[in-house]
C-alpha cells in the first residue's frame, strides 16, 4: 500500500481551513488518513465496525470543535493518538481493563510449529519465521515495529502517540528489535543464508 | 550518495528514503536506489538483505482497506457532517459583508478572500449526484447552473446555496456550465485545485485516483488555484487548459487549436414537441415533466448546435408559448397546449 498522506505543509494549511469552517477541508483531511487510521485501528482493535463506529465519531469531533481544535505539528500522528486513546477507552468500558492493560487483538492466529520445518531457505520460509518471530514479541512491541517501520513514522512522532518519552521509544524499538532477532534465532531451523548475520541494532 | 557507502542492513532499514523506495519502488525514490544499486554492486547484498527484511514487514502487517469502503465511510461522514446544528448564530454578518464588499469593490474580484470571514454555516444540507450509468447526466442546481457528470463520477452541492457563496466538490469529470453572478463567484473544489468562476462553462477532470487534475475553458474567464498553496490564482481564458501535477506540484497552461463539442446536435424536423422533450430527457439525463396531451399540437423546426439544456428549453418554450421552471433539480414545462 502506497501511502498518498500530503506534504506536512499542505496538511498544515488544509487543517486551518478547516478550524475555519470549511467541510470541504474535513473530507479532505479525512480522505487523506482514513485508510491508514482503519489499518491502524485494525491493528489495535479486531471489530471493524467498531472501529469504523471510532473513526467516524473521531473526524465528527474535529469538525465540532473545530474552532478550539489544537494545531498539531504533525496531523498524522495527532490522529493517530487520537484513535488509540478511542481504542483504548473502548476497552475499558468494555471489560473495565486498566490503563495499562493492552488489547489482545494486536496478535493473529497462532501458526504451527511444523511450520516452521522447511529445509530449504525460501522466500516463504523467510515469511513463516518472521511471522512467527513477530508474534512473539509484546502487542506493544509489534505496535511500534507497525509505527515505526510500516507506517515509517519517526521517533518523535511514536512517543506522541503511544504516550512514551523520546528514550522510551528509543528504547522499545531496539528491544523490540533484538527479540525479533533473537525469537528469530531461536524458533528457527537451521539459518543458512546470508540472513544469519543479518545485523540488529544493539541497544 | 556517500553516506550510504559503509552502511548495514540494519542501517538500511532505518534510513527513511531507503523505506521510502521499498515501500514504493515505483516512486520518487527510485531513480536514486537504482542507480545507487549500479554504482555500488559491493553493495548488493546487503540492500537485498535490508529489502527483504521491509518487505516482509509490510507484507505482515499490510491490512487494504478497500477504496470501496473508505468512500462509503467517507460520504456518511460528510452526510453526517451536513446535518450537524448551527452552533451560533451570526448578527453581525452583514456587516462584515458590507466590508468585504467594500474591499472587493476596490481590489476586483479575484481577490475575494477563499475562506470569507465567517465560516461557512455547518448547516448546509449537501446532496450527493453519482453518476454510475454509461452516459453523461447533468444536475440542475439551485442557482440555474448546470453540471454534466461524466461516468464514475460524483458532485456534492448543497441542496440550497447559502446566501453568500456558491460551492460544489467535485470527484471525477464533469463540465459547468455556471450562471452569471457577478456578486457571488461560483467555486468547485476537487482534491488538488480550487476554481473559481463568474460566469462561465469549463470542463474539469478530477478522477481521485490520478495524479492529474485538468481544467479546460469554453466561455468565459476561470480563476484556478492550487488549494494548498497561496500563490496568486491562475487565470485561464476561453480554449486554455490547466493541467496540475500533483506528483511534482506543477501547473502547465496550453491553448487548445480544436475547440471541443460539448452537446450532442439535435435537428428537429416538424417534430412534435412530446418527442423533442422526451429526447432532450434523454441526452442531458435530467426528468423533464410535461403534459403529453397538453402538447400534442405542438411541433417544432429547429436544430440545436452548442445550445446547453436550458438554452434548447428556452427555444422550445418560446417558440410555443410555454414556459419552463427547474425545481429539485428537474424541469416542469407550463403550457396552454397548441392550436392544431
Amino acid at each position: 500500500m502506497i501511502s498518498q498522506h500530503p506534504h506536512s505543509l499542505e496538511a498544515q494549511h488544509v487543517w486551518l481551513q478547516l478550524c475555519q469552517g470549511d467541510s470541504a477541508a474535513l473530507n479532505q483531511v479525512a480522505e487523506w488518513y482514513y485508510a491508514a487510521l482503519m489499518n491502524y485501528g485494525l491493528k489495535l482493535e479486531r471489530d471493524r465496525e467498531l472501529v469504523k463506529d471510532l473513526l467516524q465519531e473521531l473526524f465528527l469531533e474535529l469538525w465540532t470543535r473545530r474552532e478550539s481544535l489544537p494545531k498539531p505539528e504533525d496531523i498524522k500522528a495527532y490522529l493517530f493518538a487520537i484513535l488509540r486513546n478511542k481504542i483504548y477507552r473502548s476497552y475499558r468500558q468494555q471489560s473495565g481493563y486498566s490503563h495499562e492493560a493492552y488489547p489482545e487483538s494486536l496478535g493473529s492466529e497462532e501458526l504451527g510449529v511444523e511450520s516452521l520445518l522447511i529445509h530449504q531457505e525460501t522466500q516463504e520460509e523467510y515469511h513463516l519465521r518472521l511471522t512467527k518471530a513477530l508474534e512473539s514479541l509484546s502487542p506493544r512491541q509489534r505496535e511500534i515495529i507497525f509505527l515505526h517501520y510500516y507506517e515509517g513514522l519517526s521517533h518523535d512522532q511514536i512517543a506522541e502517540i503511544m504516550q512514551l518519552n523520546h528514550q522510551s521509544v528509543y528504547n522499545l524499538l531496539s528491544r523490540s528489535l533484538k527479540e525479533l532477532r533473537n525469537a528469530w534465532v531461536v524458533g528457527g531451523v537451521l539459518w543458512v543464508t546470508n540472513a544469519l548475520s543479518f545485523p540488529f541494532p544493539e541497544n | 550518495m556517500k553516506k550510504y557507502q559503509n552502511f548495514e542492513a540494519r542501517d538500511f532499514i532505518q534510513d527513511e528514503s531507503f523505506r521510502h523506495w521499498v515501500r514504493d519502488p515505483a516512486g520518487s525514490q527510485a531513480l536514486f536506489w537504482q542507480e545507487y544499486l549500479t554504482m555500488h554492486p559491493e553493495q548488493e547484498d546487503v540492500i537485498r538483505q535490508a529489502r527483504l527484511f521491509l518487505e516482509e514487514i509490510y507484507a505482515h502487517y499490510a491490512e487494504p482497506v478497500p477504496q470501496a469502503e473508505v468512500q462509503l465511510e467517507l460520504e456518511k461522514l460528510r452526510e453526517r457532517v451536513a446535518v450537524q446544528p448551527v452552533r451560533r448564530l451570526r448578527v453581525f454578518t452583514w456587516v462584515r459583508w458590507a466590508a468585504v464588499l467594500l474591499i472587493l469593490a476596490g481590489l476586483g474580484w479575484w481577490s475575494w478572500p477563499e475562506k470569507p470571514a465567517t465560516p461557512e454555516p455547518a448547516s448546509l444540507h449537501w446532496a450527493l449526484k453519482t453518476n454510475s450509468g454509461k452516459e453523461p447526466v447533468t444536475v440542475l442546481l439551485p442557482d440555474g447552473s448546470m453540471v454534466t457528470l461524466e461516468k464514475n463520477s460524483r458532485l456534492w452541492y448543497p441542496v440550497q446555496f447559502p446566501k453568500d457563496k456558491r460551492a460544489v466538490q467535485l470527484y471525477g469529470d464533469a463540465f459547468f456550465d455556471i450562471t452569471k453572478n457577478p456578486n457571488h463567484p461560483f467555486v468547485v473544489y476537487t482534491s488538488e485545485l480550487s476554481t473559481k468562476v463568474l460566469g462561465t462553462s469549463f470542463w474539469i477532470y478530477a478522477r481521485p485516483q490520478t495524479q492529474k487534475t485538468v481544467v479546460q475553458v469554453r466561455s468565459g474567464r476561470v480563476g484556478v488555484r492550487v488549494r494548498t498553496s497561496t500563490a496568486v490564482p491562475t487565470i485561464l481564458n476561453p480554449q486554455e487548459q490547466l493541467t496540475y501535477d500533483k506528483r511534482l506540484d506543477r501547473l502547465d497552461k496550453i491553448t487548445l487549436v480544436k475547440k471541443r463539442a460539448v452537446f450532442r446536435e439535435q435537428t428537429f424536423d416538424n417534430a412534435p414537441v412530446p418527442r423533442v422533450l422526451a429526447e432532450l430527457q434523454r441526452q442531458f439525463g435530467v426528468k423533464i415533466n410535461y403534459n403529453a396531451e397538453q402538447l400534442r399540437n405542438c411541433s417544432i423546426n429547429t436544430s440545436f448546435k452548442e445550445e446547453n439544456l436550458q438554452e434548447r428549453l428556452s427555444a422550445i418554450c418560446q417558440a410555443i408559448g410555454a414556459t419552463y421552471q427547474v425545481k429539485g433539480g428537474q424541469v416542469f414545462i407550463q403550457s396552454d397546449g397548441c392550436t392544431p
